[in-house]
């Protein structure tokens, strides 16, 4: 449903991105690997319109993304959470999620989540609804961004590092919670995470990112064994 | 449309109330502080919905009252009061559409000064249009009677705080909202961050343009250093702080209290009229940074209702 097309980034002399290409099918789970500073979070803000590439298209189905603003591509059923978390936190949690409710994607799909007490219930955070965003966990705050996210009413959902820091019963959760996001809603899925575990558990197809260049794409067992990716994670002799 | 909640009632029947028992003390006095207290409450009003709802502060809302008093005493004679008025208020509109998709584009400090500098510049270019004409300040003689423009502020002062109502209702208030707290995270939601703070500012500046050409008729003369006098920003801006500005409430009460506090300072203790003013600003921002009506929400908290803004 999505594709890259050679897309590349330079901040100054700095390539974040080189010649990324890769297609992700329709209510997949997409799995992207790479080291810290590999390209992963610069790829999903290129995606979503935060940041414009040096070159290369991105399109989801017919319609390319590249060039539009933000609110357009959330508008055409994008969505992301943001890595370092970025809630609204003078508002209270629900209002987070019913301003995402009220702007996001202009058709949403029919199993789309529409008010907020259920976005709520499926990221855990009904007991919190009437708190101040600034007042939340860290770990809450990052399924406020999950939750803000699905309210937009999204086809894609691009989930940054959600589960970093989460205890090992929470990381169980949230791999639940994603595949209900999935398989009763429909939503394609891209994610980044450095819980490899639960990443090789989740995804059905991964791509590694080094250093800004795809260096293996495929299901995550076969890309797990791939001598690029074992030397770009261990180094070359180990 | 749904019946108005206790934060959007109060500050509407406030105004409504006031105009209705100003007129009955049957003194010109009176009229005159209700003329000075609702053009606050219009212009402080105003600046709440960029200021207030998209955080983004202005402190040179005078530069579209300025704008609109010279628009109207261009076409004073040459067209009848109203019309005149009303153009003036869409003149600034229109200044705040032009200037607004490069201003716009800072954010925090930047913007703050940069609407000083923009209202500073206006002035001295229409100081220089002025002198190069050989004028020297316009009369205005025989304009409409006081009763008159009382009752038109009056209705400025309740359109403004209707419009931060119907603004703060609307999805446009939602997204100026998203704006105010994290721009970047409400672009991405689907917010056109762009498009929406250029209409809220646009929207900001109407009623300002308005109330200037007020002002001109209220003093009977225009006289471009007083027109774009910036001490009318920083009063704004202290209403805001003083009442508070996530809703319609704040300005009510921070022009109310401003201009009653100046009322009784000015006639008993000139002296001391910017000692407290300043005092008060300090403490407020100190102790209550929501204001007025930050401090009734902490003292009677509304049950169920989102956490502020």
């Amino acid at each position: 449903m999505l594709s890259v097309d050679r897309i590349g980034k330079s901040f100054g002399g700095v390539r974040a991105l080189q010649d990324v290409s890769f297609t992700v099918p329709e209510r997949s789970i997409f799995g992207i690997m790479g080291a810290n500073g590999a390209g992963k979070t610069t790829l999903f803000a290129i995606i979503a319109g935060n940041l414009a590439p040096s070159g290369g298209a991105v399109r989801l189905r017919d319609l390319r993304l590249t060039g539009l603003p933000p609110h357009r591509v959330a508008a055409a059923g994008v969505a992301r959470t943001f890595q370092i978390v970025r809630p609204f936190r003078g508002l209270s949690v629900q209002a987070n999620v019913e301003t995402a409710l009220r702007f996001g994607a202009r058709d949403r799909p029919a199993a789309a989540l529409a008010d907020a007490a259920a976005i709520l219930g499926l990221t855990g955070l009904d007991g919190a609804a009437g708190r101040p965003a600034g007042d939340l966990t860290l770990a809450q705050q990052k399924r406020l961004e999950v939750a803000r996210a699905l309210a937009t009413g999204p086809q894609l959902l691009m989930l940054d590092e959600v589960m970093a820091g989460l205890t090992p019963a929470e990381v169980q959760d949230t791999i639940a919670m994603v595949r209900r996001i999935r398989n009763d809603m429909g939503v394609t899925v891209m994610i980044i995470e450095h819980v490899m575990g639960a990443l090789m558990a989740l995804s059905d197809h991964v791509v590694v990112l080094d250093h800004g260049e795809l260096i293996a794409a495929g299901p995550p067992a076969q890309v797990t064994d791939d001598p690029a990716v074992r030397s770009a994670y261990l180094g070359r002799r180990h | 449309m749904r019946l108005l909640a206790p934060r959007e009632a109060v500050p509407v029947l406030l105004v409504v109330a006031i105009a209705a028992v100003l007129p009955l003390f049957g003194n010109d006095y009176f009229l005159g502080v209700g003329f000075a207290l609702f053009g606050w409450i219009a212009l402080a009003q105003s600046w709440t919905i960029v200021s207030g709802l998209a955080g983004y502060i202005s402190l040179g809302h005078v530069v579209f009252a300025g704008i609109g008093g010279y628009v109207f005493v261009l076409t004073w004679g040459a067209l009848p009061v109203w019309a005149g008025a009303a153009l003036g208020a869409l003149a600034a509109g229109l200044f705040a559409l032009l200037v607004g998709l490069p201003v716009l584009r800072v954010r925090g400090p930047y913007f703050v000064i940069l609407t000083f500098g923009l209202a500073e510049f206006a002035k001295y270019v229409v100081i220089n249009i002025e002198n190069a004409l050989g004028r020297f300040g316009r009369l205005i003689l025989g304009g409409p009677p006081l009763e008159t423009l009382y009752w038109t502020m009056a209705v400025l002062a309740l359109a403004g705080t209707l419009a931060v109502v119907a603004v703060r209702r609307r999805r446009l208030g939602a997204g100026l909202v998203a704006i105010r707290e994290d721009e970047l995270a409400a672009g991405t939601i689907g917010v056109p961050t762009v498009r929406y703070k250029l209409f809220a500012f646009a929207l900001s500046a109407l009623l300002p343009g308005f109330v200037g050409a007020l002002f001109v008729l209220r003093t009977g003369y225009f006289e471009p250093a007083q027109a774009f006098d910036p001490v009318i920003s920083f009063t704004i801006v202290t209403m805001a702080i003083v009442g508070g500005s996530a809703d319609a409430r704040g300005p009510v009460f921070g022009a109310l209290f401003l201009v009653v506090l100046s009322e009784l300072l000015w006639s008993n203790f000139p002296q001391v009229y910017m000692i407290v003013l300043g005092t008060l600003l300090v403490g407020f921002v100190l102790f209550a940074p929501n204001g007025v009506s930050g401090l009734f929400e902490r003292r009677w908290p509304v049950r169920g209702a989102p956490a502020s803004g």
